[in-house]
Order: C-alpha cells, then sequence, then structure tokens
C-alpha cells in the first residue's frame, strides 16, 4: 500500500514538471520565480528603507543583463532618476521599474530578458500620459541616441504629472 | 508570524488566471491542425470575449471587427486569455492583442502590439496604447496601425 501509493505521488508531479518546461520558456519561467522573490521581499522591507531595498534590487537585475543591455538599464535607471528624483526604485517582474504611490508607474524590459528584438520602455495606469480617448504607454527602444534619451526625460516628467 | 510561501500569496487572482490560460492555449494549440487554427481560435476569441463585462466586451468586439476588417488574413486567437491577432501560417506569431481594462482592474484598456509587428519607426516607437473609448479617430487610427503592423 505504501509502495503503491509513493508511486502514485511521484508520477503526478513529475509529469506535471515535464508538461510545465515544454509550455514554458525558461526566460518565462525565470520571470515568474524572481517576480514570487522580489515581492516577497518587498513584503519584508521596513518603512523607511524602501528606496535602499529597491536600488538594491535593481542594481542586481541590472547586473544580471549581459552587455550591452546593461549599460543601456544602467542609462534608463540614471535617466529616469534624474528626470524624477522622487520615484522609488523598485523590481517589477525582475526588471528595473520605478514607483510613485507605491505602485509602479514605468519599468524598462531589457531586449535580452525575453529575447525580443528591443528593449521596452514601459508605463502603468499610475502614469499621468493622458492624451484623449488613445495614447501610447509602451515603447520599443532600438537604442538609446540623444533624441531617445531626451523622450524618455520627456515621459517620465509627464508620467509623474 | 505567518510564513509566506505559497505562489497563491503572491500572485493575484488575476495574474494566475492569466498564466493558466497561456498553458491551456499553448497545449491546445500544439494540438490543432492549420484548418482547424482559425475556427479554433476565433472560438476562443468570442469565449474570452463572453466573459467581460458589458462595457469591455463591445469594445472587444468592435476591436475585432475593426481588426478582421484592417487584415482579413491574421488568425484571432487567446494570448494569455486575451483577444489576440497572429500571422497566418504555421506558428505564426502574436501580434496585437486586447487587454480589457477589466483583466487587471485598472483604468483603461489596452492594445498592444508584439516584436513581430512592423510597427518598426527610427529608434523608439510606440508598441502598447491605452484606450479609453473607440471614437472614429480612436477607430481609424487603430485600424492603420494593424495594416502597418501586419506589414
Amino acid at each position: 500500500m505504501a509502495t503503491k501509493s509513493t508511486g502514485v505521488k511521484s508520477r503526478r508531479p513529475s509529469a506535471r514538471a515535464a508538461s510545465t518546461d515544454e509550455v514554458w520558456s525558461q526566460e518565462e519561467r525565470d520571470a515568474i520565480r524572481e517576480t514570487a522573490r522580489e515581492r516577497r521581499a518587498a513584503a519584508r522591507v521596513k518603512p523607511g528603507e524602501e528606496r535602499a531595498a529597491g536600488e538594491t534590487a535593481i542594481r542586481a537585475s541590472i547586473d544580471q543583463l549581459p552587455e550591452p543591455d546593461r549599460s543601456v538599464a544602467l542609462r534608463v535607471h540614471e535617466l529616469v532618476m534624474a528626470a524624477a528624483p522622487a520615484l522609488i526604485p523598485r523590481t517589477f517582474y525582475g526588471s528595473p521599474g520605478w514607483e510613485l504611490n507605491g505602485k509602479t508607474l514605468c519599468y524598462f524590459q531589457a531586449q535580452a530578458k525575453y529575447k525580443a528584438r528591443y528593449h521596452t520602455f514601459g508605463s502603468l495606469p499610475e502614469a499621468k500620459l493622458d492624451d484623449g480617448d488613445m495614447w501610447p504607454i509602451a515603447f520599443a527602444i532600438d537604442n538609446l541616441t540623444p533624441t531617445v534619451e531626451a523622450r524618455i526625460t520627456d515621459l517620465v516628467r509627464r508620467a509623474v504629472g | 508570524m505567518p510564513t509566506r510561501t505559497a505562489s497563491d500569496n503572491v500572485f493575484t487572482k488575476e495574474e494566475r488566471a492569466a498564466v493558466q490560460a497561456a498553458a491551456r492555449e499553448r497545449r491546445a494549440a500544439a494540438g490543432r491542425s492549420p484548418e482547424e487554427e482559425r475556427e479554433a481560435g476565433l472560438a476562443d476569441l468570442k469565449a474570452a470575449l463572453a466573459k467581460m463585462p458589458p462595457d469591455d466586451r463591445a469594445m472587444g468586439e468592435r476591436i475585432h471587427e475593426i481588426v478582421s476588417t484592417a487584415v482579413p488574413s491574421l488568425m484571432p486567437k487567446t494570448y494569455y486569455g486575451m483577444p489576440a491577432y497572429a500571422m497566418p501560417g504555421k506558428d505564426g506569431k502574436t501580434i496585437c492583442f486586447y487587454k480589457a481594462k477589466s483583466k487587471f482592474k485598472v483604468r483603461y484598456s489596452t492594445f498592444g502590439f508584439q516584436p513581430d509587428a512592423k510597427l518598426d519607426d527610427g529608434k523608439m516607437w510606440p508598441t502598447e496604447f491605452a484606450v479609453i473609448e473607440l471614437t472614429p479617430d480612436v477607430e481609424r487610427r487603430l485600424a492603420a496601425l494593424v495594416k502597418q503592423a501586419a506589414g
């Protein structure tokens, strides 16, 4: 009886794990795990220590990136913080993000993160980019030129309102 | 002190539903023939619309008309449980999706494009849009974007 039940128990999880491996890419599974980790860590941060903890978390997520993504992410972090110093760094699904009033305002997803052909700089509903009945909230970034940097700065300034 | 280890505590109900929907979609798509693909994809899309609150459903239905009219060859499907459209052909990649505001309980709906969309414009270009209301102008902009995206 004991043998039988052990057999059933060991078969089920491995079957489920195998099919999960087929359905999700390594990058996707990593992102889910990182997100779980970042949320548990954020829940443990003491009031007043959010900025330092977030800065550490963001730096760690940037350090994991290959070049040239790492340099691009670091530069975007500088641009965002220079445009709106009140923002608090906080990782967002394992990518650098910046929050306002406890909610993520914008994020930077490096190209290498999901093996995409471009980086993405995106904003969330907390951002005040509203313009009529339809407005852009996320952008593909091929690389950082002075024009692109100026546009990111402008977006962040407008987003904080 | 409470222990927070279960992923149930970390992810919201909406996030878990989206991930589960995507897993189902990928498994289902793997078993379909190209002929079944369009029909099954359309059925999935309609089922996703049927689950939405009335205002989101109305917007989704109208977006379906706009996209289908703009580029009839696009394949309807769902993507993380959202209405979406893929390039035709085997392994055609999703190029755009409609994320109703009720999906993650936010203040606007989103129409977004994936990397296979051909919207490239210089070094930086918009890939996702907040949509409040489908005015004639918004409808024209969406149709133009979808046409451009499908190249």
